[in-house]
């Protein structure tokens, strides 16, 4: 036998009994660390969207084959998945954990058991063999709260961590064969897969090879280490080579790239976040230190002067051994990354803190060997003792016990639970990732999507046909806002400003919340939100114009084009102030409204005409009143009171709804109750516009200002529009009630058009319509006669005011029109939906009147709205 | 079914290249796998008195030209003249031979040589079997007529027989004429890994396929199994497999300073004439069968391999660029094409250890290796495979023919007169023999 080859290794069982007392040490380490990992890792921290992200794409890698649930955008290297795949696969999903992201995180727990090993047995290593060294490294690794936090987390930098050691380590060996070069390449090209920021270690490695590697032996390690780590990362490429989505996709006809690239997905990576110097107070490198520094002042701090030290000792034993120099160059290359100035997230700590541990190891170990011998025997085992109980006790000072006792899932549990128990399986829902893998994968909540897949993946889009409006809820979580804030989601931020909040779970949260500010500190909260209704969106977007564009000062309702401010238009503002609950605004219209216009001698209604007199100051132009805006008005009070639970507005109300009363209805000679077109003071001839007639809002006031006998002023408008229709076969934009009750022309006091039907009787059409579907006979009649004549006036005189009209009747009456067609020809063919107008936005009425139509569909039982695609 | 049966197809050629290329470059770094192995394979440290006697077989037909130097070199090697017998061995027409080698006896005042003749036809193993019966020591080694041979060969061996308990030895021959023809560096390289890397791993395995000189045996051994194989193309392989029946003890050393120097075949078609005889050699041991008695299974699967290797590896090299055509141009699934890839990279790991070896060797043997050389090298990596692949299949197709003839290579002594100056025996080829 040749004496080139060596002797077998010793049996295991000769090995463990020549290290008992290591091994039992090591096992204690491993222990503790698992203990404190393990403890409370289902309830803190909470889950975060990336954890559930990596395993639904695990489950789907193994049950189907597929590198993602959605198109795989080369995001990042698929191994780290397909790892935790594995795991789920062995362990059956969420069948012994109780969900797939409890058994990722048992995974991790294994994972970290692991890597403590390898941190032990690298330290050891890079401290000559010493003992105590590796079981700091170790300690600290597992008690890092840093640690504790991250490696919780079902995180691909997790596996990249273990990936690296071992492949550290092997590089490391003593004795390394190439064979053992070979491998800790292939490790590294699989950390590198796994999470592709490990590729800055790479230099350290070649360090590490160079001058670790036997002499004869230096450039086969070399070349092979490179050539075996670049091959299993050039697998990536050709895989995407392969599916041709290596090189730049081209783009469509509209401007998207037709195609995912692995290229462009990498260019837009690393293009991620702006261009800050490290040393900038406001960019990404200082704010993550300053996060982690938050949560782990202890490790940071143990690592910066474990660093120093391992420099020291990199120059001092410069010729002794490579191993404090590699370290050294390990943690530099990785803080070079992490101070490029470009993203930081928190979580790139996490590779950074086995090599802080196993500095700290090497720190005390070679701490240790510098002692002198004669007294080694006394002094090392007492150094040893003060070094680990300096250790502990300053973390037992420095640490918060978090980890172990707050629940951060708990809110998400709840709104999980929330959604299975009220939302429809098959309902369009995009969502912080936590939550998929329990919808999705075990629940079969097929149209669940990651927002941020929902927001660019044209797969998911195809769930929603690209309108953000058919996406039915959105769970809100930190992360979302995040991105909402950061203005990566567009769609999403438009989802959530039109939506409402369903559930709400943000008990015992730790996070500083302002969602109308988009801003969050902590995911431990979910928020669910259900998408309004394309009518409701609409009503929105155009309140959002309307109060940017008419209201001005603070509550004034502008028509721009003439300067003018109606008491019609305060109270157009106010009943949409409240619509949108917009409190602000409303009392801003409503004080704006008492401030200029409510100044009558006589009674607290409202003067209706504020404009320029001749010398251009704008002033009270009319006293009078228009009772059509003041019932209005009354009526918003009432609401906003009550809404706001403010008995101010109520009384104030009340005191308007008196006067209202007494000066804006009047009793003629049949004994019916009308009511006056303006409380003008006038005692003779009665001027009315029978568009005023809201019964609708006389019978809400039925129940808020019972008072008064609304059934009398109800009776009374029924009897005017049926004298009307009996005594003109129509009914008019005006009407004058004389002193013996006779309907007489209102021309003389008008003007032309006053007698026939005109715009104001449009306005009536609604209320009416309104009362029908309520079952009101009388109103029936009263569109059985307007019905004909409506359609021809749109026919004659077309605007937007007809074509709204003509449409809601058509709706819900058979015209031989579709007001479906009206709507979209007319209505939502002038309608710019990302600007939230009709027309260019300039004309007061105009709005009014399309805003008019949606309105209307509010008003409606839902099955009889109209559908809006 | 059409498509299933392409995919099995292609990812079983695969499988096998990529199970090839891992085991070859397993053998091929075998000796630097390991940080302690490298200093044991070499020349021991000490040396012991000299002790045994050897007798060095040359076995010459028209070696003229370069015979008399041989046994001057022989004859200076540091070691008492009266414990080694110089025995050339010529069939009776050879006389130009006969009179070199008396010639240089007379010249060089050599009392330690023998010129043993014979009649009937030529051949280097009868020549040999007849030096065997004549042999007066109890150590019978081999060198070829051309070979430039360390003179401090027999101290080294005396030394490691006296120390170790070894019957067979091989010592490292060396190619030395790297950049002669436009094949030679990786012929060199050939040799370069199988002595210094390969022959190790054989030798822990004790299934040696051994060189054709500077190798040494015990003498009654060679008796027991009476002598080389007559009629055999590769009789040096063969005696290997048949004293490892024997259950002789094999060892390997290698020391750049000691290897026996030898030159590159002089033409292309003389480098493929050899390689053809070689791998037709190998295929008469393989249908011999005496390997497959081997006693242990490792031994049978290694020597099965590497009497295959030449013939399987003709398919394997023209099945390489049509994989990897396959897999960049057919719709496969990605997963198989991916796999097709493999290969494709363990042949550029292989290349690369080629140009490391380049490196190796050229510091080994002191001789500065110039940039071009590896580029050269780079560039000629594929016409060497087709070079193999043609062995390869003329080898087969002569076997198959039933054309055994011997085809001789010349020897011009090219590798004395260089800056390196001197290595035999060519085995199947090593790294760039059998890259996928």
């Amino acid at each position: 036998m040749s004496v080139a080859h060596r002797a077998k290794p010793r049996p295991l069982a000769t090995w463990l009994n020549t290290r008992r007392g290591e091994v039992i040490l090591v096992a204690l380490v491993v222990i503790a660390g698992g203990i404190m990992h393990a403890w409370g890792m289902f309830s803190y921290p909470y889950l975060e969207n990336d954890e559930a992200t990596y395993v639904s794409r695990a489950w789907a890698f193994v049950t189907e084959g597929r590198l993602d649930v959605y198109t795989y955008r080369y995001d990042h290297a698929p191994v780290g998945w397909m790892a935790i795949g594995g795991w789920l696969f062995l362990t059956g999903g969420d069948a012994f954990f109780g969900s797939m992201l409890e058994s990722g995180r048992v995974f991790m727990l294994v994972v970290h058991l692991i890597s403590t090993v390898l941190v032990y047995l690298i330290a050891k290593r890079f401290s000559n063999g010493s003992i105590t060294a590796g079981v700091i490294a170790a300690l600290i690794f597992s008690a890092s709260p840093l640690g504790i936090y991250f490696q919780r987390r079902i995180l691909l930098d997790n596996l990249m961590v273990m990936w690296l050691l071992l492949s550290i380590l092997l590089a490391a060996r003593k004795r390394a064969t190439l064979g053992n070069y070979v491998a800790s390449g292939i490790f590294f090209g699989i950390a590198v897969l796994t999470k592709l920021n490990a590729v800055f270690f790479g230099p350290a490695f070649l360090l590490l090879l160079w001058f670790g590697a036997a002499a004869h032996q230096r450039k086969h390690a070399m070349a092979h280490w490179l050539a075996f780590g670049g091959g299993t990362v050039l697998l990536f490429f050709m895989y995407a080579l392969l599916n041709s989505e290596l090189f730049p996709a081209p783009l469509g006809a509209d401007g998207e790239p037709l195609r995912v690239s692995l290229i462009d997905t990498f260019a837009l990576q690393l293009g991620r976040g702006d261009f800050a110097w490290p040393w900038d107070p406001a960019g990404s490198f200082l704010t993550a230190l300053g996060s982690w520094a938050v949560k782990d002042s202890f490790t940071l701090a143990l690592g910066l002067v474990s660093t120093v030290a391992v420099a020291i000792i990199a120059i001092v034993q410069r010729k002794k051994t490579v191993y404090p120099l590699a370290l050294l160059t390990f943690i530099l290359f990785y803080v070079f990354f992490l101070a490029r100035g470009k993203i930081v997230l928190d979580l790139y700590v996490t590779p950074l803190l086995p090599l802080l541990a196993i500095a700290g190891g090497v720190m005390v170990g070679y701490a240790l060997k510098v002692t002198p011998k004669r007294v080694e025997k006394v002094v090392r085992p007492a150094l040893a003792v003060v070094a680990v109980g300096s250790l502990a006790a300053t973390y037992a000072v420095l640490v918060p016990n978090r980890p172990y006792v707050i629940d951060e899932v708990g809110n998400q549990n709840l709104a999980l639970d929330w959604v299975t128990d009220n939302v429809a399986s098959d309902a369009v829902i995009a969502t912080d990732n936590y939550i998929y893998p329990a919808l999705a994968q075990e629940r079969d909540y097929d149209n669940t999507m990651y927002f941020f897949s929902a927001e660019y993946d044209p797969e998911s889009q195809t769930k929603y046909g690209d309108d953000w409006r058919n996406i039915d809820y959105l769970v809100l979580t930190h992360e979302v806002i995040a991105q909402i804030y950061a203005g990566t989601v567009p769609k999403m931020r438009e989802i959530l400003d039109h939506s409402e909040l369903q559930a709400s779970y943000t008990e015992g949260t730790t996070s500083f919340l302002d969602i109308p500010k988009y801003i969050s500190t902590n995911g431990d909260w979910v928020q669910v939100y259900k998408t309004k209704s394309r009518n409701d969106i609409v009503l929105q977007d155009t309140w959002d114009h309307y109060r940017g564009e008419f209201v001005i000062d603070y509550g004034q309702v502008i028509d721009t084009v003439n300067d003018n401010t109606t008491s019609t238009g305060q109270a157009d503002g106010m009943t949409r102030a409240i619509e949108e609950d917009d409190e602000a605004t409303f009392r801003g219209i409503w004080q704006w409204t008492q401030d200029h216009l409510q100044h009558r001698s006589t009674d607290s209604l409202i003067s209706w005409l504020w404009a320029k007199d001749a010398t251009g100051t704008f002033g009270v132009a009319n006293s009078d009143t228009v009772c059509g805006a003041d019932q209005r008005i009354i009526g918003s009070l009432l609401q906003a009171g009550e809404k706001w639970n403010d008995p101010e507005l109520t009384a104030e109300a009340t005191t308007m709804a008196g006067d209202w009363w007494a000066a804006c209805t009047f009793v003629a000679d049949d004994g019916k109750r009308y009511i006056d077109s303006s409380a003008d003071g006038s005692q003779d001839d009665q001027l009315v516009n029978p568009s005023f007639f809201d019964p609708t809002l006389y019978r809400y006031f039925e129940t808020t200002l019972p008072q008064y006998p609304w059934a009398e002023v109800i009776d009374g408008g029924y009897t005017l529009l049926e004298r009307l229709i009996a005594e003109r076969g129509t009914v008019p934009d005006w009407a004058v009630v004389s002193e013996t009750n006779e309907l007489e022309p209102a021309t003389s006091l008008i003007g032309p058009g006053a007698d026939s039907l005109g715009q104001d009787t449009l306005r009536l059409v609604p209320n009416l319509l309104l009362e029908e579907v309520a079952g009101e006979a009388r109103s029936t009649a009263i569109l059985d006669v307007l019905e004909p004549q409506v359609i021809a006036y749109a026919d004659a005189a077309p605007g937007m005011g007809a074509s709204v009209t003509s449409a809601i009747l058509s709706q819900l009456r058979d015209t031989g029109l579709d007001g479906q067609t009206i709507y979209e020809n007319d209505i939502f063919g002038n309608y710019d939906a990302e600007a939230g107008y009709w027309f260019d936005g300039v004309n007061f009425v105009d709005q009014t009147w399309a805003w008019s139509w949606h309105e209307f569909q509010s008003q409606l039982p839902e099955q009889l709205q109209m559908p809006l695609e | 079914m059409l498509a299933s049966v392409l995919y099995a197809v292609i990812v079983l050629s695969a499988l096998v290249l990529l199970i090839q290329s891992i085991v070859s470059i397993q053998q091929t770094l075998y000796i630097w796998n390991d940080p302690d192995r490298m200093k044991a394979s070499g020349v021991p440290d000490t040396f012991e008195q000299p002790e045994l006697g050897f007798t060095v077989l040359l076995p010459a037909r028209h070696e003229a030209a370069v015979i008399g130097e041989t046994l001057r070199k022989l004859g200076a090697a540091h070691y008492p003249k009266d414990k080694v017998e110089l025995m050339v061995i010529c069939s009776e027409d050879d006389l130009e031979t006969i009179a070199a080698a008396e010639a240089a006896k007379f010249e060089h005042k050599l009392i330690n040589v023998t010129v043993l003749v014979f009649d009937g036809a030529p051949g280097k193993s009868k020549a040999m079997n007849l030096g065997l019966a004549a042999a007066k020591h109890p150590i019978v080694t081999i060198f070829d007529s051309e070979d430039d041979v360390s003179q401090d060969i027999f101290t080294i061996v005396n030394t490691i027989y006296l120390r170790r308990n070894v019957d067979v030895l091989q010592c490292g021959v060396q190619l030395m004429d790297y950049n002669s023809h436009w094949f030679s560096a990786h012929n060199v390289l050939e040799y370069f890994f199988w002595f210094k890397s390969r022959m190790h791993y054989y030798a822990k395995l004790q299934a040696v396929p051994l060189g054709g000189n500077t190798v040494f045996f015990r003498a009654d051994d060679l008796k027991e199994v009476d002598g080389w194989d007559e009629v055999g193309l590769t009789e040096d392989a063969d005696i290997g497999i048949r004293l490892s029946l024997k259950g002789k003890v094999f060892d390997v050393m290698y020391d750049p300073r000691h290897v026996t120097r030898e030159e590159v075949p002089h033409t292309t078609k003389a480098f493929v004439k050899q390689r053809t005889r070689w791998n037709q050699g190998f295929l008469q041991i393989l249908r011999k069968g005496d390997w497959l008695k081997l006693p242990r299974p490792e031994q049978k699967l290694l020597v099965g391999y590497v009497l295959t290797a030449p013939t399987y590896m003709a398919l394997v090299i023209a099945s390489a660029p049509l994989l990897v055509l396959l897999g960049a141009t057919t719709k496969l699934p990605v997963a198989v094409s991916l796999f097709t890839f493999v290969p494709l990279f363990l042949a550029v790991v292989m290349l690369m250890v080629s140009l490391l070896g380049l490196h190796e060797f050229g510091k080994d043997q002191k001789i500065k290796v110039k940039p071009w050389s590896y580029a050269f090298l780079a560039i000629t990596f594929i016409p060497y495979q087709v070079l193999l692949l043609v062995s390869s299949v003329r080898a087969m197709i002569r076997e198959a023919r039933g054309n055994r003839g011997w085809e001789k290579t010349v020897h011009l002594g090219g590798h004395r007169t260089a800056e390196h100056a001197q290595p035999v025996f060519a085995p199947v080829g090593i790294a760039a023999s059998e890259v996928a």
